[in-house]
């Protein structure tokens, strides 16, 4: 395992590879750096561009957009109060304190420690969980990795909309839409309603970022956040060596969660943020600080969502599900080089996945020297008129889908997927669920019918086995966890 | 808008329709001696999901409060999309970087708020420049085959 991971050490610091991880992590900080670009937008924007790239450089590059991206969502949320990402909201409360204290240069620097020293931590854990993982993966048959996917699905369905019902038609859709095209089983023509285009299926970069990034310019025009003007102004003051020392404890132990939380679907960095925020404050003596503007309030949400990159590879690489819609966006990209992630990955190619984890501890330290230097154009970054900004975001949509093909069905395909994902927004539905749908399509009807074959169309063998039991459990609880959650708070409110 | 007729009623009853239509779609694919599962059984099986779940929010949906609610830009919006089925059908024809450079100038023209004159001069600016460094990016370092369109010949 060690030698394996020494050996992708070496692939991933050639200064080739270290070239293309600093492209990948400073398009990451300033994606993460504007408010409401989150880390998948980034990476989708990027995807386009890896098309025909050699695995070894393209894979480390987009992981390394999810580490910048973690890190940039922190700078306009301590400068201008703005998470530039749902997982920077908790930075905020401490962050921009400090910032209107004159120490907002102290607070960028405490999260970007924070945030590479927590993404160390995170790598360390992938590093020893993942073949162990991959090794139990091996027993799985294609019911298994149906009610696996289901599971994810469903998780992510039932708790990323605002509500859990519409979260699943989200998900169910990405289902649906993976349909379109071919029958790769009975070549029959499925929901093309005559289109040829259409008999190839929906390409993956289109509806991507489609979904992700052009629906987030339609918001944002929608709502007339295009038209905010930032007018802060910004100190620039760093931390002393004793006050990295006292958050250091802090900023292991949130990275550390933070790797578990991103391993598990849906959670994701936001969730791993909050925990991180209120455990620390809870934990932590002389607590009342908090919130106005306490060092360990920066670091302890910051360690904690970029520990969440390298936690989400666990499942991608050991068992080939995807629990977030960054990691999604990684399996796309897996799938473009004619990868396969799971755990026969870990057999056929062992040096993609260590070379991928290798890259991910080059990434953070990237990160260091790259975060120092982008400081204050990051400052500039957050005080740029949106609209220059927005119109940059869709042309690169726009030729990002183009290149695809090269030509204009795929850019009408990105306007199409573009308006259904602003429209899903604004009804409340949720398409991050529909993104893990579509990629997820493939592989669940497959094993699906994969495994109705073999029982020759008895649906009894989904039910059989004790991991086919525990799958479904952990599916009906996933459903059922926003009602559970809701239920337990009101009864706390009625209690107190 | 009547009470009964709320928005969520309304998205329960269309992803209703949407399932009902997924459903009766996959009844008409043509079965097969090869596979014992067929290409139907599976779209039925999301549409009973997705159908189900849309008579819960249906079921569910309470009267909504329109009150509070903030003002949506509505002809911002409306132009923006304009902008960009303009962008998709002009590419060919005009090119990537005469297309890029009115579709930049519009948008800033429109969204900024700075004065007419400064808000002409960063535009016309921002517009030629980014064009420029888009073209030589993506389709001189990169190799995209981006439409040369009226300047095909200047652009080799």
């Amino acid at each position: 395992m060690l030698a394996l991971f020494g050996q992708g050490l070496m692939q991933a610091t050639t200064p080739l590879n270290i070239m293309y991880i600093a492209f990948g992590v400073i398009w990451g900080i300033i994606g993460g750096a504007i408010p409401g670009i989150s880390a998948s937008v980034a990476m989708s924007l990027l995807l386009p561009l890896t098309f025909g790239m050699d695995p070894a450089h393209s894979l480390p590059m987009l992981a390394a957009v999810y580490v910048g991206a973690e890190y940039g969502g922190s700078i306009p949320a301590i400068l201008i109060k703005t998470p530039g990402t749902g997982a920077a909201a908790a930075t905020v409360l401490d962050g921009y304190e400090m910032q209107r204290k004159g120490l907002g240069g102290k607070a960028l620097c405490i999260s970007l420690y924070a945030g590479v020293l927590g993404g160390l931590v995170s790598v360390v854990i992938l590093v020893f969980s993942t073949l162990p993982l991959a090794r139990f993966a091996l027993k799985f048959g294609p019911s298994q990795y149906f009610w696996m996917a289901m599971m994810g699905l469903s998780i992510v369905g039932a708790v990323s909309g605002k509500d859990p019902m519409k979260g699943i038609i989200s998900a169910a859709s990405g289902l649906f839409l993976a349909i379109i095209g071919m029958d790769k089983f009975t070549s029959t023509q499925r929901f093309t309603f005559g289109v040829f285009r259409l008999s190839e299926g929906l390409d993956l970069i289109p509806v991507l970022v489609g979904l992700f990034a052009l629906s987030e310019v339609f918001r944002q025009i929608f709502s007339g956040e295009i038209f905010e003007v930032i007018r802060d102004k910004i100190k620039m003051t760093y931390p002393t060596k004793k006050e990295l020392a006292s958050v250091t404890p802090i900023v292991l132990a949130c990275g550390a969660m933070g790797s578990v939380v991103g391993a598990l679907p849906g959670a994701g960095a936001t969730i791993a943020s909050w925990i991180g925020y209120s455990e620390t404050k809870m934990f932590c003596k002389n607590n009342e600080t908090f919130g106005t503007g306490d060092i360990r309030g920066v670091a302890a949400p910051e360690s904690a969502n970029n520990g969440v990159p390298a936690g989400g590879l666990i499942p991608l690489l050991a068992l080939g599900i995807p629990g977030s819609n960054s990691t999604a966006i990684l399996m796309v990209g897996f799938s473009l080089a004619g990868i396969s992630c799971g755990p026969m990955l870990f057999i056929n190619q062992p040096a993609v996945p260590y070379g991928l984890m290798a890259s991910m501890f080059v990434a953070q330290i990237v990160l260091l020297f790259v975060g120092l230097m982008m400081l204050r154009p990051c400052v500039y970054i957050t005080s740029i008129k949106k609209i220059y900004l927005t119109s940059a975001i869709m042309l690169f949509a726009f030729i990002g889908a183009f290149s695809t093909t090269n030509d204009i069905y795929s850019v009408i395909l990105v306007l199409v997927f573009g308006l259904i994902g602003f429209a899903m927004k604004e009804l409340g539905f949720a398409p991050a669920a529909t993104v893990l749908g579509f990629v997820l399509g493939e592989l669940v009807e497959g094993n699906l019918r994969r495994t109705m074959q073999m029982s020759r169309g008895s649906m009894d063998i989904f039910f059989a086995g004790g991991l086919n039991k525990f799958f479904i459990a952990l599916t009906v609880l996933g459903v059922l966890f926003p009602y559970i959650s809701k239920w337990l708070s009101s009864r706390r409110k009625t209690a107190a | 808008m009547s009470s009964f007729l709320s928005k969520d009623r309304l998205i329960g009853l269309f992803c209703f329709v949407f399932a009902s239509y997924v459903w009766y779609e996959a009844g008409t694919f043509p079965t097969s001696d090869f596979d014992a599962v067929g290409p139907t059984l599976y779209p039925r099986f999301l549409a009973t999901v997705i159908g189900l779940a849309a008579l819960i929010i249906f079921l569910k949906a309470k009267p909504e409060n329109a009150a509070g609610a903030s003002r949506p830009k509505c002809g911002s919006f409306l132009y923006v999309i304009l902008l960009s089925v303009a962008y998709a059908a002009l590419l060919n024809p005009l090119g990537f970087i005469p297309t890029t450079v009115l579709f930049l100038l519009c948008m800033v023209i429109y969204f900024d708020p700075s004065e007419m004159k400064v808000r002409l001069r960063n535009a016309a600016l921002y517009a030629v420049l980014f064009s420029v460094f888009l073209y030589l990016f993506f389709a001189r370092l990169l190799g995209v085959l981006l439409p040369g369109g009226v300047l095909h010949g200047l652009l080799g």
